[in-house]
């Protein structure tokens, strides 16, 4: 019953890049959505440097066609249609395709943006409050409009595991289809930017007042951002019954609990390490194989000490190239897995390393120097991509070329 | 799914009834006082320490205790994989850091009620009480919250990568969310289930907590057989067409199924989906269980514990019956569905069958 898990499609929304072929433009321009641009009314936004799309909610919709006017649309299920639409675009997938698909979405803020809202109108009367707002506030909202967009209606789930959510959602949909319950699963995750998020961060003592440093020394927090990163996973015998050209595969997943804090990660980082080595395992290929490493590296000292730590007990003298993208694109949260993941395919596609951008001075305890400037002509066969989220929820996920 | 092998090891659940200390199973039937189906919470103080009870709001603490219970009840197994299923989450922590942001205007925040609001806080909280790091999922995904955790416990004992899987389901109400739901009009209704006198459905709240194994035991409660999730019935199918196909894999016909366990709330745009699959069900025993346990994202959680605890007892709980037939519960078919999306069904056997 098992065989490969195939990648057909990739779509995906944020700050440096609408669409795939944006985000191929910013990432050869080595731009950054990170700045002080705000679109999200918030004090904290308006001091804190983020990584948001700079395009309202109205402006996000009018892309979209199908949607009715009367409806309200949480931003993460803006982000989500918009990225989801594109893999599916992508992967050439029909009507009755879709029908027949199964819709894994992640978040963690779900319709929150619009939740706060309402909040706040209910707290000068529980009479008050727009309902319409309400009702986008659970995380499962923006799946059942994902999936009236894109026909999907054998199975609908969503995961929210914090930042670890979309590369939840990739394992989830690859089981379905190793055990043949679906040929064809569209997955991963959005988040928008919202007070409750940026406050929640802020309360951690962990954003950052400058653009995020990941792996440096005197690395001083992470910069939040916003964006959708989906992908259209699929088994071989669907790929070979509608002739579709595969991007590449998805050949290991791993999903470990640090077990240590509900937000800090461990000393010796043991949930990275059991994530990565669980996907490295599950992909039959060994340490070696692996090309580049695109590390959750979120700049807080926590994570990229934790996350060195673990590394290094992997891979020891042979680490092969390590790069965080978040300084191009804030850190997503239940995106940043699927961002990442499609930026690993990218990778394998054109040959490319992408840049550490920020970095100066490695951290002494474990001398960490990621590859700093974009690398291209480069052989990427195996891409092993990390995203690590609150509550110890550790995963990885092993990206390979066909 | 046709499943091979997958039993019910460990079983608990805290809901309004009183379901954790089992005396439900023996007629203690709870008329709750409050404006809705609060849960009966277990003394906390045997089985969390006080810096834990003071910290953790009840949903986390009702998750922690039942975690407790259900391994205690599969001989202390370390579970393989951690996987709990929640409409709403935390919302006691997410109303307390949202109220204070914005009366405090996005200053002078503390962490605590943000760290504990996120969805994930459950099966992490649990991961941390027993040092356990295997996977740890977390799924909200409305009335799949609860079902597409158990599918991916399933998934990973049939594709052998686990043994013993803890799967959760866990939605706590308070108030404003009981007022907002009201103006919804979405659970909390005036109306009971059909022929059930003077019982009408109310939001619920509640944990259940489950080891499904691979291994048997002479404890087990039940297994699982065959298990299928359906957000919308194909165009060109119905109900009772997916059923049959759903018997049929499992080699068996309607007839077969002693008793069903249905969803049903009370509220007449739901529960006319169920009316072909009652017809169709004729001969079966027909319970529900929403008028004593409430409606939410994951009371079809509750089924589950139902269904496994008659099929352990053979005894079936008056309380619960719609219609009679007086037959002893060896086949179970838990049926679950919300205004016609969402259709979940599971065949709970006896362990011997």
């Amino acid at each position: 019953m098992s065989s490969r898990v195939l990648i057909t499609g990739i779509g995906s929304v944020s700050s440096i890049g609408l669409t795939i072929q944006e985000l191929t433009d910013s990432i050869l321009k080595s731009d950054s959505g990170v700045s002080r641009k705000t679109r999200l009314d918030s004090i904290l936004a308006r001091s804190l440097p983020t990584a948001q799309i700079q395009l309202s909610d109205e402006q996000l919709k009018s892309r979209i066609p199908g949607l009715s006017c009367k409806n309200v649309y949480s931003r993460t299920a803006l982000l989500g249609m918009l990225a989801a639409s594109e893999a599916v675009a992508m992967a050439g997938l029909t009507q009755s395709n879709c029908k027949a698909a199964g819709l894994v979405n992640s978040t963690s803020a779900g319709g929150m943006d619009k939740g706060e809202f309402f909040y706040a109108d209910y707290l000068k009367s529980p009479t008050k409050g727009n309902l319409k707002f309400a009702q986008t506030h659970d995380c499962g909202d923006a799946a059942e409009q994902m999936a009236a967009l894109l026909h999907i209606e054998q199975y609908i789930t969503t995961i929210s595991t914090a930042c670890s959510s979309a590369a939840n959602a990739m394992m989830h949909g690859a089981r379905l289809i190793k055990a043949g319950l679906c040929d064809v699963v569209v997955a991963g995750g959005s988040d928008a930017i919202c007070k409750f998020t940026i406050n929640g961060f802020n309360s951690l003592m962990i954003l950052s007042e400058e653009p995020c440093k990941p792996f440096d020394k005197n690395r001083t927090g992470l910069n939040l951002g916003e964006a959708a990163g989906y992908f259209v996973l699929e088994s071989e015998a669907s790929v070979k019954r509608r002739g579709a050209k595969p991007l590449a595969v998805l050949s290991g997943y791993g999903n470990a609990c640090d077990a240590y804090h509900q937000t800090a990660s461990s000393p010796n980082g043991e949930g990275a390490y059991l994530a990565m080595m669980q996907a490295i395992n599950v992909s039959g290929y060994k340490p070696t194989e692996i090309d580049y490493i695109n590390a959750h590296g979120t700049g807080t000292q926590n994570n990229d000490m934790s996350e060195s730590v673990a590394l290094l007990r992997i891979f020891s003298e042979n680490l092969p190239p390590v790069s965080s993208t978040k300084a191009m694109t804030g850190h997503t949260l239940a995106a940043a897995g699927g961002i990442e993941a499609v930026m690993s395919v990218l990778a394998i596609q054109h040959g490319w390393i992408f840049p550490n951008k920020n970095f100066n001075d490695a951290i002494e305890e474990t001398g960490i120097v990621p590859v700093t400037e974009l690398q291209t002509n480069k052989t990427i066969k195996h891409i092993l991509s990390n995203s690590f989220g609150f509550g110890g929820n550790n995963s990885s996920l092993l990206i390979s070329a066909c | 799914m046709l499943i091979q092998n997958v039993y019910i090891n460990g079983l608990s659940g805290i809901s309004a009834q009183p379901t954790f200390d089992e005396t439900f199973l023996s007629g203690n039937i709870q008329e709750p006082t409050a404006a809705y189906k609060k849960g009966v919470e277990p003394d906390y103080k045997q089985y969390l320490n006080p810096t834990a009870s003071r910290r953790f709001s009840r949903l986390i603490k009702m998750s922690l205790v039942a975690a407790q219970k259900s391994i205690a009840m599969a001989d202390g197994v370390m579970p393989e994989a951690i996987i709990t299923g929640t409409g709403l989450g935390c919302l006691e922590d997410t109303e307390k850091f949202l109220g204070a942001l914005i009366e405090n205007h996005e200053s002078m925040l503390s962490p605590t009620a943000f760290i504990q609001s996120t969805h994930n806080t459950i099966s992490g909280q649990i991961a941390m009480m027993i040092t356990c790091y295997h996977p740890n999922y977390t799924y909200s995904n409305r009335y799949f919250s609860f079902e597409s955790s158990l599918l991916d416990g399933i998934l990973m004992l049939q594709d052998n990568s686990c043994k013993h899987v803890m799967v959760n389901a866990a939605d706590e109400v308070i108030p404003s969310v009981h007022t907002i739901i009201k103006r919804m009009r979405l659970w909390d209704r005036s109306e009971s289930i059909a022929q059930q006198a003077g019982m009408p459905v109310t939001i619920g709240e509640g944990v259940v907590s489950m080891i499904i194994s691979s291994e048997k035991k002479n404890s087990s409660l039940a297994q699982i057989k065959a298990y299928k999730l359906l957000y919308k019935l194909p165009a060109e199918s119905s109900i009772e067409a997916q059923l049959q196909l759903f018997l049929q894999e499992a080699s068996l016909s309607v007839t077969d199924i002693e008793v069903i366990l249905l969803g049903m709330n009370g509220d007449p745009s739901n529960d006319c989906y169920y009316e072909p699959v009652r017809t169709m069900f004729s001969d079966s025993t027909q319970l529900v269980y929403k008028h004593l346990f409430g409606e939410s994202f994951t009371a079809s959680s509750f089924a589950y514990w139902l269904g496994a605890q008659f099929i352990r007892t053979q005894k079936i709980e008056p309380f619960c019956i719609l219609s009679d037939k007086q037959r002893a519960p060896k086949h179970i078919l838990v049926y679950n569905q919300f205004r016609g999306k969402y259709h979940s069904f599971c065949l709970l056997t006896d362990v011997e069958v």
